[in-house]
């Protein structure tokens, strides 16, 4: 059927048109099974955390920076 | 498929960090789907847990590391891929990437659209590489 979505999110559409052209489908066949997974019911036996929930902590004074030193820190001063 | 990249993830887990609010607002994104599943290089693990050993002890990296992997991480064995980041690093002109960044690189053009959240600027000036969050996100 044809039908026509509103605020479809553009970088999904991006992703999905990229997707269809590597696989020489259709955007329409790669909405359709992005779709059919999603509403495929869910197995709880398999389920494993996300990522996204990993432990945040504080990890106090001096470290505010560190995730743009990572390099100087792991392979020393940039020459 | 996103690629995550060491400084994302230390922005993440550090809520000092100057970059959490910012690694925050993409977990949201992340959840809702729109930058499909992760995938954590083993590389970057290596990049990761030597932090993490370095900064916080080796009880806390291994709380973290083992959590990560564990997760619904798509984990990327990295020999695959040394010998085409190897000679990407060779072969870079005006940057200068190291060969960790050239893995991430690699992968993310091959598998990912070449989205990387990271906010490692050297890593985002790679040619065909799309930085998330945007830089001033």
């Amino acid at each position: 059927m044809d039908t026509t979505i509103r605020n479809l999110d553009p970088v999904l559409y991006r992703r999905a048109r990229a997707r269809a052209a590597t696989e020489g489908k259709t955007v329409g066949a790669v909405i359709n099974e992005a779709l059919r997974q999603h509403l495929r019911p869910q197995s709880r036996t398999d389920a494993k955390p996300h990522w996204w929930d990993v432990p945040v902590e504080n990890w106090g004074p001096g470290t505010e920076n560190l995730s743009n030193e990572v390099e100087d820190i792991l392979y020393g001063e940039d020459q | 498929m996103i690629v995550l990249d060491t400084s994302f993830l230390l922005g993440l887990v550090n809520q000092q960090d100057v970059h959490h609010e910012a690694a925050r607002r993409l977990q949201s994104e992340l959840r809702s789907g729109r930058w499909g599943q992760g995938a954590l290089l083993e590389y970057v693990m290596v990049e990761l847990m030597n932090m993490m050993v370095k900064r916080r002890g080796a009880e806390h990296a291994a709380r973290t590391g083992r959590y990560l992997l564990g997760s619904d991480l798509h984990f990327v064995a990295c020999s695959p891929l040394f010998g085409s980041a190897f000679v990407a690093c060779c072969a870079q002109s005006g940057t200068r990437a190291g060969l960790v960044d050239m893995a991430i690189a690699t992968y993310a053009r091959a598998h990912a659209d070449g989205q990387v959240a990271t906010f490692d600027r050297e890593l985002a000036r790679l040619p065909g590489i799309i930085a998330v969050p945007a830089e001033g996100a």
